[in-house]
């Protein structure tokens, strides 16, 4: 019979498993409220984009004084917001102080016109629209617009819940899959997403060959030398090296190098006019490529090494060669290990920026880099990517504020495409998995 | 004790001291049979009733320990499955066990026949056959149970070759003690007695020839029973 | 031909270490069951790879001496590996089944044969189930991963495979330590009823089962065969000292 005192002691104290445990959890919940915090505020400022906002009115006590617009921001100073097209200037910011008593107001005549060239304009309708498209602005000027000019327009303060739901849908849909128009305010950013999936697949045609031949060769055939270790060595490093140095190196070797001899062979009568010695879809996906190459090595590799010697010997055992126990044994066996190394792969590819500015993206292309011209997939042109997108809107352009919850869009847009592509590559190997599934 | 035991010891000592108990109680039945053999031969020759019925008392202590042997084996067989040489010492003990007993069993009846004989109160004759026999016979036994604890072939083969002769003195004192039934009639219950006894020698000269047999197929791998005594000379000249 | 397989003054070894075998000689009549038996490290699974040139996997192997099946040296310039290794099966100590179906295990040495007819492959799959006593456990799951079988029930499996392909002589290293004692009994029996198609080679290192289930039996030490005699006389009354010393447990 243990005496009190000691049995006491022992409820009281630590132990070392139920602090780990704890520490351990710790852990997880800060690692998922971190993930949990980010799609919350990636939801929550993109959604100003796409959720009909009310528009409001400032009158100063006279009367003279109008402002209208969208709500973009509230601070000490004041409340930041965007006016529209407002004397000759789309997308005018102002801000409306705290200090004057302006009093504030959501009428329901207010309308929000979309206008293919100007952008967005808020107004009042001088008559009804249908018989003529004019509209009066906060500075009393008038604009008469032609039918083909209003992409759409609205009350963004009369709108019931059935037309909230249109609108916000109709944005959704615009973004998606509309081009961008008037530098990106308005319209969508489906270029980009092409860009950025088409960009994606290719790499994954130029790394996973390149990567699991080279991680096959590393591990089934090279003799284990002082050679091999430098190699590996070598490989395990690449992915170290930061991105923006493989933009230049991409540049250089692929761009000014390889693209130069093409044309010099097969497009001189084009020149000096450059066609693939210049940046575009090629070479970026190629630049990601080896960017992403000992990612993918590695990961089959990895995949590789954890096959039993003893399925290796009962393959041999019954007559077969080294090939054939490679594709009928091996590799199925090692498909979820490349899975995941390809999933990482599109993750890094899909987020890459740095890089893509040297050797192929540009701010704005005039064609999809897919058509149904031949041949089809225009390797040679400059594409748009989401990523490059968002570092644009964000940071080149001149109203940041006015494009802000566009980024947090577009943001939001690129985790959900890393997501898809990830769950799909997940799917794929968890089929594998299944029907390959270990007997160990 | 068993001499010449080139081979090492088992790994298991468990086993190894199973197999020298076991060789340790055959060598003691031996000892014990082969005394009351010369036991129940003296209580004849010197008419001692008290040896005859000593000897008769005894032959319940050869059977046990009979018994005790054979549960031996047959544990060793059960629990160490031996192979090669250990299989043929434990076949070979089992043989030699029940040859053993069956010489006890002889000489109780001739104690018991040194009993008959003794009350009878018939005096003169000096059993002449049975001594003759008997010293042959006891030779034989302790030659099969030196070649036993020594683990000697060749001897064992003189013991098999030995029978022979103990055959033809069997038969000689047959010859005899018939003779002697014819001219002494009034005697007949008396020498049929001496010849029950001399029945019985002649039997435990075959048990000792058996035992013989056993320790050649323990130490050289070969059944030589049943076998003409050239055949078996043949036999055992071949190396393996 | 009365003998399958010949080893002639057969020598291995591993890059610069000592020889694993040494100078082996030893002949294996047709449809016999060998059982080669010998301490760990006497050489015996290396004499069992060097049958079907498994040990060419290894680097730095070195060989001299020759082995014959059918007459002629594997060894010899027009035999193809592979093929030899169809008419030499093998099976392994710890079952190795293939993470695939129970139907795919056995159709892969067919497969690699090339045949394609699914009729084909179907017969010969359930032939083979059968012969090594496994057909009537499997033969309503055979699209179910090889995993879900037992211990006992993978090593049939893997015979199974292993005889698919119609080899001619098979080479079991130690094909029941992993096993428990009734499967280990299963499979002898397996062995038994097998001798009558296949010449069979067993490596094992039970003395016991070497004596239950071969008809001929090799006793090795150091890379060398001590002796080699019928199953019977080698367990009651071995020629060699320390063929006698091993049997009875005095060392090893």
């Amino acid at each position: 019979m243990r005496s009190s005192g000691a049995q006491l002691g022992k409820s009281f104290g630590w132990r070392s498993d139920d602090a780990m445990m704890f520490l351990g959890a710790g852990a997880v919940v800060v690692c998922l409220s971190a993930v949990v915090w980010l799609v919350a505020i990636l939801i929550k400022n993109a959604e100003t984009e796409f959720w009909p906002e009310p528009v409001y009115q400032w009158v100063d006590s006279s009367g003279e004084e109008t402002l209208v617009g969208q709500i973009v921001s509230k601070s000490d100073l004041g409340v930041l917001i965007n006016q529209g097209w407002l004397d000759g200037e789309s997308n005018k910011l102002a801000r409306v102080p705290r200090s004057a008593n302006l009093g504030r107001s959501a009428p329901a005549e207010l309308v929000r016109v979309d206008h293919a060239a100007l952008g967005k304009i808020y107004g009042v309708w001088l008559e009804t629209p249908k018989q003529s498209f004019r509209l009066v602005l906060a500075d009393k000027t008038v604009l008469q617009f032609q039918e083909g000019e209003v992409l759409r327009w609205y009350r963004p303060n009369a709108l019931d819940r059935y037309e909230s739901w249109r609108v916000f849908s109709e944005n959704i849909e615009s973004f998606l899959f509309r081009a961008p128009i008037n530098s990106s305010t308005m319209g969508g950013v489906y270029p980009a997403i092409v860009g950025t999936v088409i960009m994606v697949m290719l790499m994954t045609v130029f790394v996973m060959p390149l990567g699991v031949l080279g991680a096959v060769y590393l591990h089934e055939y090279a003799a284990e030398n002082r050679l091999t270790r430098f190699v590996r060595v070598g490989v395990y490093n690449l992915a170290g090296i930061p991105s923006i140095v493989y933009g230049v190196f991409g540049l250089g070797l692929f761009v000014y190098g390889l693209g130069g001899e093409i044309d010099q062979i097969w497009y001189r009568d084009s020149m000096p006019a450059p066609t693939f010695g210049e940046p575009g879809l090629l070479w970026a996906a190629l630049t990601l490529a080896l960017l992403t190459l000992p990612v993918v090595i590695v990961a089959t590799e990895e995949g590789l090494a954890r096959i039993p010697v003893s399925l290796r010997e009962a393959s041999y055992a019954l007559g077969a060669t080294r090939a054939e126990t490679l594709f009928k044994l091996v590799l199925p066996l090692t498909l979820p290990a490349m899975m995941t190394g390809l999933i990482l792969a599109i993750a890094r590819a899909a987020g890459e920026v740095a890089p893509l500015m040297l050797v192929g993206v540009v701010e704005f292309a005039p064609e999809l880099p897919v058509s149904t011209d031949f041949p089809y997939l225009h390797l040679d042109q400059k594409f748009m990517h989401l990523g490059y997108h968002i570092y644009d809107l964000g940071f080149q352009s001149v109203g940041i504020e006015a494009t802000q919850s566009r980024v947090y869009a577009s943001a939001l847009l690129l985790f959900l495409i890393v997501l898809v592509l990830n769950a799909f590559a997940i799917w794929v190997r968890a089929r594998f998995a299944r029907r390959y599934k270990q007997s160990l | 004790m068993f001499g010449s035991d080139q081979h090492r010891q088992h790994i298991s000592g468990q086993f190894n001291h199973e197999l020298e108990t076991l060789k340790h109680d055959i060598l003691a039945m031996g000892g014990l049979v082969e005394s009351q053999l010369n036991t129940a031969l003296e209580s004849l020759i010197e008419r001692n009733s008290e040896k005859a019925i000593r000897v008769i008392k005894r032959d319940a202590e050869v059977n046990n320990l009979e018994v005790k042997i054979d549960q031996e084996c047959a544990r060793i067989l059960a629990r160490r499955q031996p192979a090669a040489s250990d299989l043929r010492l434990v076949l070979a003990i089992i043989k030699i066990n029940m040859d053993l007993e069956r010489v006890g069993d002889e000489a109780a009846k001739i104690a018991r026949q040194a009993k008959v004989i003794i009350e009878s109160n018939v005096s003169g004759t000096q059993f002449a056959q049975l001594r003759r026999m008997g010293r042959k016979i006891v030779d034989s036994l302790r030659a099969a149970l030196d070649a036993l604890a020594r683990h000697d072939a060749g001897e064992a083969l003189l013991v098999v070759q030995g029978d022979s002769s103990v055959d033809q003195e069997y038969a000689r004192s047959m010859q005899t003690l018939v003779a002697d039934m014819k001219a002494e009639p009034h005697n007949i219950s008396t020498i049929l007695n001496e010849i029950w006894a001399l029945k019985a020698l002649e039997r435990i000269g075959d048990h000792a020839s058996n035992i013989g047999e056993h320790i050649i197929y323990l130490v050289r791998g070969q059944d030589v029973r049943h076998m003409a005594p050239d055949a078996v000379d043949d036999r055992l000249a071949k190396p393996h | 031909m009365e003998n399958v397989i010949e080893v002639n003054d057969f020598s291995l070894s591993f890059g610069t270490n000592d020889s694993v075998l040494k100078n082996v000689n030893l002949a294996l009549k047709r449809h016999s069951v060998t059982g080669i038996i010998g301490a760990s490290g006497s050489g015996k699974s290396s004499l069992l790879r060097s049958i079907n040139r498994l040990v060419e996997l290894h680097a730095h192997v070195r060989m001299t001496g020759d082995i014959l099946f059918e007459g002629e040296s594997i060894f010899g310039s027009r035999v193809d590996v592979t093929d030899l290794r169809q008419r030499i099966g093998m099976v392994f100590q710890k079952p190795n089944p293939f993470p695939m179906s129970i139907f795919e295990n056995v159709a892969y040495g067919l497969r690699l044969a090339g045949e394609r007819s699914m009729r084909v492959l179907q017969d010969r799959v359930e032939q083979a189930l059968q012969r090594a006593a496994l057909w009537d456990e499997v033969r309503d799951r055979l699209e179910a991963p090889a995993g879900i079988l037992s211990g006992g029930q993978q090593q049939r499996l893997v015979i199974a495979r292993a005889i698919a392909v119609e080899p001619e002589v098979l080479l079991l290293d130690e094909p029941a330590s992993s096993l428990d004692p009734i499967s280990t009994l299963r499979i002898e029996e397996l062995i038994y009823e097998l001798k009558s198609r296949y010449t069979i080679v067993v490596v094992t290192h039970n003395m016991q089962q070497a004596a239950r289930v071969s008809d001929w039996a090799a006793f090795m030490h150091e890379g060398s065969i001590v002796e080699y005699d019928n199953t019977a006389a080698l367990f009651t009354n071995p020629r060699e000292a320390r063929t006698e010393d091993y049997i009875t447990g005095k060392f090893g």
